[in-house]
């Protein structure tokens, strides 16, 4: 497989008026060319701290990085000096989408003219080339009338529309690896089936990589191939979509399954806030987690391989999945 | 069958729309046009539709924030749509709302103590121990701890923030709890345990809910009943179970096919709805789904279909359930 | 022992809340390093008399033999040209400066934080009476306003305080009312209307306190562009008055000796530089405290 992300002992911290606080601890992920790879778990998980570390986007005074190297096609971005990240890589080989469709696109330009900027300063094409590049990017993403759409305001368009345009000027400059931070979040479900679908549909003919980033089981599987289970910055469970979900090894992979409702009134199974006090050592689920024993106290466990590709960090399994 | 807690009848809202021009038509956005609907007291009903369907004004029309254009709301025999400010003030005690999301919904600057407190201060005459005394009872029911009280909403996680949401509800003791995308904003698991607790306090307090989400799941677990409301208009309404297992309403089916969930592990489980929703100043003639219906007929842009009884309580709107209608023969080419 | 469980009840998470807008302040260390001269200003106010080293020369003294000195270790800013200290004088400007200030932004934040927040919540005819009414004010430059009002009350300190107030309210009125009104449409005015509380507790439970932050953040703001126009006057004769060491009469009468000691327009000069910079600083640092945003864990 060929790597195009891979991320190795990333330590991330953030500064609290209580102190350092762990936002991310990962061991080890990667995403291949042309693979898609979803990242669940809950707010605060550390979901969007990695998409923001893997552009370079931490707010600088408030965060630390400890230690760890980001990958991009083999060189650390975390080496790379700020003005390498904006001409090389941001914007230009990563892109990102984000949740709000409202707030991430400027409500005073119309959607041609932030649209050909991004295609401007890219490919540095003018007059009538730049119109009729903005009008293929605007049909690629399957937008109706897309001449007519060039001359719309962002508050013109329907949220769905508006995702489109911002799926458009992400991928206007020829991204090879595409961050989406929950861009399904609010809108309808309607909608949403026609997003998922365009996403896929443009990661397929254009060989994109994509980190999924979403805090619903049931959105990622239909779209990613690969699902990565965060749990307090931690990679708890990591594998092919139908392992991950069909044969979930981590306590914490389970809990948030069964606290998908899909039965009138059957009884929720869900993690109680907390059975245990919080410690700081051990494993970072002991505090929450139904099956803790006194043995998980002792180390914070790594990844165990359970099946090709799937692994889960749990004390309690033994090579191979059992326990 | 009991008499409805709440019944609808011909419920309208238009707002009236600015024009450009300076001697044309005065135009109307038809938000909610022509409703009808009876809840029981004890049920649970679920309002489903994309946003801009008109869920979000009925409510609103229900808790008097806005006026209602045409039609009457009857709660427990009284008309709410021509009560007086001091009578609404009555009822008001008996409806209550939980809000979408618990970050704007409680005031950033006020301890719990005074959220939660709120309703009792404007309807009640307590002195300051009795308000605590009441307001830790009901941080209790939500499953809040007493440290609670003296501290500001975002010291919460959403899920908890939804919590004391929902015991400012209860304050008074509501009969009817209107709750507006209760978890949108909140994670799976406190989802579950909110959902849990939603259950666990209409058990023990015998209320009736509205429950509005476009998370059809959540929907799906809460309710006894759904309406399905497609531009202002119920388009199919049944018990929750018959509505999941044998939507008969093309728009119904769609919604339905369009959710992502474990089960599915491909795009082409997915249906997708072409185009969205058409806007309400001119809804399309006819059926008002049409447009986007993969199933429209001829007749269905000529005449607008009423509403069928398909079984007990089970009801659509929809010109393909009148096969032995000869005018929808006539509409096949 | 209930009642001190009771009181721990209520203090802990206040004690909190005041630990964490600490640290947030201090997060930014030009923030942090203007609330100390903030402070270091506002204890010198106090104190002025007692640690001037020639408490004397602040005002009628005068001390010829000793004109116009250069800056020594005698005289730490020099002598003006009756001789007297001008480092006692500058410390004591200092007072006259933050109490006008003060005084001047009290008075018209009591004018503007009903006005706007009753227009804004109100809205209606009410609103509309009061934005016209702050039309009329705003059709005037606030500077050549306040000018124009010192000089028909005839000049003294007071006077040119009113004139500020006077000429100033509008502005924030307006400003609070736009506040007022994003609040009116927030979803907690929702939910406390859908309960039925009366518009007045809508006003002072939800409406006000959530002006409150941008509200304090102005005013701090604000005390340095008083304390800038207090000079502004003073320089043009319509503020204090001789022998007042207001900073900005200081710097009007050294006009004369200007091309010969520089040091005596310099340090008034100084004086008002530091302190405007310091309240400007100093409102970017309460509004990063006040908003319960940047508290979101």
């Amino acid at each position: 497989m060929n790597t195009l992300l891979e991320i190795k002992n990333l330590k991330i911290n953030f500064k609290t008026f209580e102190g350092e606080k762990q936002a991310l601890d990962i061991e080890h992920l990667q995403l291949g060319r042309g693979e898609t790879l979803g990242l669940v778990g809950e707010s605060g998980a550390g979901k969007t701290v990695l998409a923001l570390a893997v552009l370079g986007l931490l707010p600088a005074g408030q965060s630390v990085i400890h230690s760890g190297e980001i990958r991009f096609d083999g060189e650390d971005l975390l080496q790379k000096s700020r003005r390498e990240l904006e001409e090389n890589y941001r914007g230009r080989r990563i892109a990102m989408i984000f949740q709000d469709p409202m707030s991430t696109l400027n409500p005073v330009f119309t959607v041609g003219q932030q649209l050909g900027n991004v295609i401007q300063r890219h490919r540095g094409l003018k007059g009538a080339d730049l119109k009729n590049a903005s009008i293929q990017t605007l049909e690629l993403v399957r937008l109706s009338d897309a001449e007519s759409a060039l001359q719309k305001y962002p508050h013109e368009l329907s949220g769905g529309q508006r995702q489109r345009v911002i799926i458009a000027i992400a991928l206007s400059c020829g991204a090879e690896l595409l961050i989406a931070d929950e861009p399904t979040r609010n809108l309808d479900v309607t909608i949403q089936a026609g997003i998922l679908k365009l996403m896929d549909e443009l990661q397929k003919t254009l060989g994109l990589s994509v980190l999924f980033i979403a805090n619903n089981m049931g959105l990622v599987n239909v779209i990613c191939k690969h699902i990565g289970v965060l749990y307090r910055g931690k990679v708890v469970e990591l594998g092919p979509s139908r392992a991950v979900i069909e044969n979930h090894k981590h306590p914490y992979t389970e809990a948030l399954i069964s606290a998908i409702p899909r039965e009138k009134s059957e009884k929720l199974k869900f993690a109680a806030a907390s059975l245990r006090s919080e410690t700081k050592r051990g494993c970072p689920y002991y505090a929450r987690c139904p099956l803790a024993v006194e043995s998980c106290l002792e180390q914070n466990p790594n990844l165990i391989p359970i099946s090709d590709g799937h692994r889960a960090a749990c004390i309690l399994l033994r090579e191979g999945g059992g326990r | 069958m009991n008499a409805p807690l709440v019944k609808l009848e011909g419920l309208k809202k238009y707002f009236p729309v600015r024009s450009d021009k300076l001697f044309s038509e005065k135009e109307w956005i038809k938000a909610v046009d022509g409703v009808y609907l009876e809840i029981q007291p004890g049920e649970v009903i679920g309002l489903v539709g994309e946003s801009g369907c008109g869920k979000s004004t009925l409510v609103n029309l229900l808790l008097r924030l806005e006026e209602a254009t045409e039609g009457k709301i009857w709660f427990d025999e009284t008309d709410l749509t021509h009560l007086s400010q001091e009578a609404l003030r009555k009822t008001r005690r008996d409806i209550q709302m939980v809000f979408q999301d618990p970050f704007w919904s409680l005031n950033p600057r006020l301890l719990v103590r005074d959220i939660v407190g709120e309703p009792l201060t404007v309807y009640l005459k307590l002195s300051q121990t009795q308000l605590v005394e009441k307001v830790q009872s009901l941080l209790e029911m939500v499953g809040l701890p007493r440290e609670s009280l003296y501290h500001y909403p975002h010291e919460f996680s959403s899920g908890q923030r939804q919590r004391i949401a929902i015991a400012r509800a209860l304050a008074l003791e509501p009969r009817l709890v209107v709750l507006d995308e209760p978890t949108s904003a909140i994670d799976i698991l406190s989802q579950a345990q909110i959902l849990d607790l939603l259950m666990q306090i209409k058990r023990n307090l015998g209320l009736t809910y509205i429950l509005i989400s476009h998370d059809l799941s959540v929907v799906h677990y809460l309710s006894d009943r759904i309406v399905v409301m497609y531009l202002g208009k119920v388009v199919e309404e049944g018990e929750a179970d018959t509505i999941f297992n044998s939507p008969r309403h093309p728009y119904t089916q769609a919604l339905l096919n369009a959710i992502p969930d474990i089960t599915k592990y491909s795009l082409d489980d997915l249906q997708t709805l072409e185009g969205s929703v058409p806007s309400a100043i001119n809804p399309p003639s006819g059926c008002r789904f049409h447009t986007r219906c993969p199933m429209a007929m001829e007749v269905c842009r000529r005449e607008e279909p009423v509403m069928l009884k398909l079984g007990n309580s089970h009801r659509a709107a929809c010109h393909l359930l009148q096969s032995n209608n000869p005018k929808a023969k006539r509409g096949i080419p | 022992m209930k009642s001190f469980d009771e009181f721990l009840l209520v203090f802990k998470p206040q004690w909190r809340e005041f630990q964490q807008s600490l640290y947030l302040f201090n997060r930014n260390h030009l923030q942090f390093a203007s609330l100390m001269v903030v402070l270091l200003l506002v204890l010198i106010a106090i104190f002025a008399p007692w640690i001037a080293p020639y408490p004397t020369h602040i005002l009628e003294e005068t001390n010829v033999q000793d004109k116009l000195l250069a800056p020594s270790t005698q005289y730490w800013f020099g002598t003006d040209e009756l001789g007297r200290d001008m480092f006692s004088r500058v410390l004591y400007g200092t007072r006259i400066s933050l109490v006008t200030a003060l005084i001047a932004v009290f008075i018209s934040l009591c004018i503007r934080i009903p006005l706007g927040a009753v227009a804004g919540t109100l809205g209606g005819f009410v609103d509309e009476v009061i934005m016209r009414l702050t039309d009329i004010f705003l059709s005037f430059p606030p500077l050549l306003l306040s000018i124009a009002i010192a000089a028909f009350l005839g000049p003294s300190l007071q006077n040119a305080i009113a004139a500020i107030v006077i000429s100033w309210w509008p502005w924030y009125t307006r400003l609070i009312r736009g506040q007022a009104v994003s609040i009116r449409e927030r979803q907690f005015v929702r939910a406390a209307l859908s309960i039925g509380t009366p518009r007045s507790k809508i006003i002072f439970n939800h409406v006000l306190p959530n002006t409150i932050a941008p509200v304090i953040v102005q005013a701090s703001m604000d005390i340095g562009g008083v304390i800038l126009t207090i000079a502004a006057l003073s320089f043009l004769g319509l503020g204090a008055q001789a022998p007042t060491p207001e900073w900005g009469l200081l710097i009007s009468t050294s006009r004369t000796y200007f091309l010969n000691a520089w040091w005596y327009s310099t340090f008034p000069g100084l004086a008002i530089i530091v302190t405007v910079l310091a309240f400007n600083l100093i409102g970017d640092g309460i509004r990063e405290v006040l908003d319960p945003k940047t508290r979101k864990i």
